[in-house]
């Protein structure tokens, strides 16, 4: 894997990003990732570019149903997770994870990935494994920007 | 301005082109785009989120 760094800034949620600087100020902002899935055997088939939410808090990569029904991708064991809401059945699954975009992206190759049973109201989490566990990941809140430095450059 | 819809919407260029709330739909309606530059994200429901 070629790792490169990243810097991003945060994003107000969909639908208020064109407001102006001082009234977009006032919102609640949040650390999307721009990610992208494919099907472990065929890159070919893959998804659109889907704005994660890097989530310190998420064990892992959290998806929903409908993403493997669309990958094709195999389901493996069924698992208990839990969240701010309490626990729920989810299943584990293999996926091929991207992140970045443009041009200037990094394959992670296949990952493994949660999606619950029952949907739930939640966005895609890119949690600690495996993103953070390749890059040092530096939140600047107070600069509503965060970065994406690979571990070996990291002195 | 957009309320707190919890809906998964379309992107091009930071405007909504598509919405639903069913990420179904959504995943659907991405493949009259896929030559075109976009984004799929989900607007929050609730003005406080902790997952």
């Amino acid at each position: 894997m070629k790792k490169i760094k990243f810097a991003f800034p945060y994003n107000v949620r969909p639908g208020a990003r064109k407001l102006p600087k001082e009234e977009k100020m006032k919102l609640q902002s949040y650390p999307l990732l721009p990610v992208r899935f494919y099907q472990p055997n065929n890159k070919k088939i893959m998804t659109p570019v889907f704005e994660g939410l890097l989530d310190t808090g998420s064990d892992g990569v959290h998806i929903h149903r409908e993403i493997k029904e669309v990958l094709g991708l195999s389901q493996m064991k069924k698992v208990e997770s839990e969240g701010m809401g309490g626990k729920y059945q989810s299943y584990e699954t293999e996926i091929g994870l991207i992140i970045g975009r443009g041009g200037r992206e990094v394959d992670f190759g296949v990952v493994k990935a949660v999606y619950p049973e029952n949907d739930l109201n939640v966005p895609i989490l890119i949690g600690r494994d495996p993103v953070f566990k390749e890059y040092q990941v530096i939140f600047e809140e107070y600069k509503k920007k965060f970065k994406l430095i690979p571990k070996e450059d990291v002195i | 301005m957009e309320e707190l819809t919890g809906e998964w919407v379309i992107l091009k260029d930071d405007e909504i082109i598509e919405r639903n709330i069913d990420i179904k739909v959504i995943l659907e309606l991405a493949k009259k785009y896929e030559d075109k530059d976009i984004t799929i994200s989900k607007i929050p429901s609730t003005s406080y989120c902790f997952y």
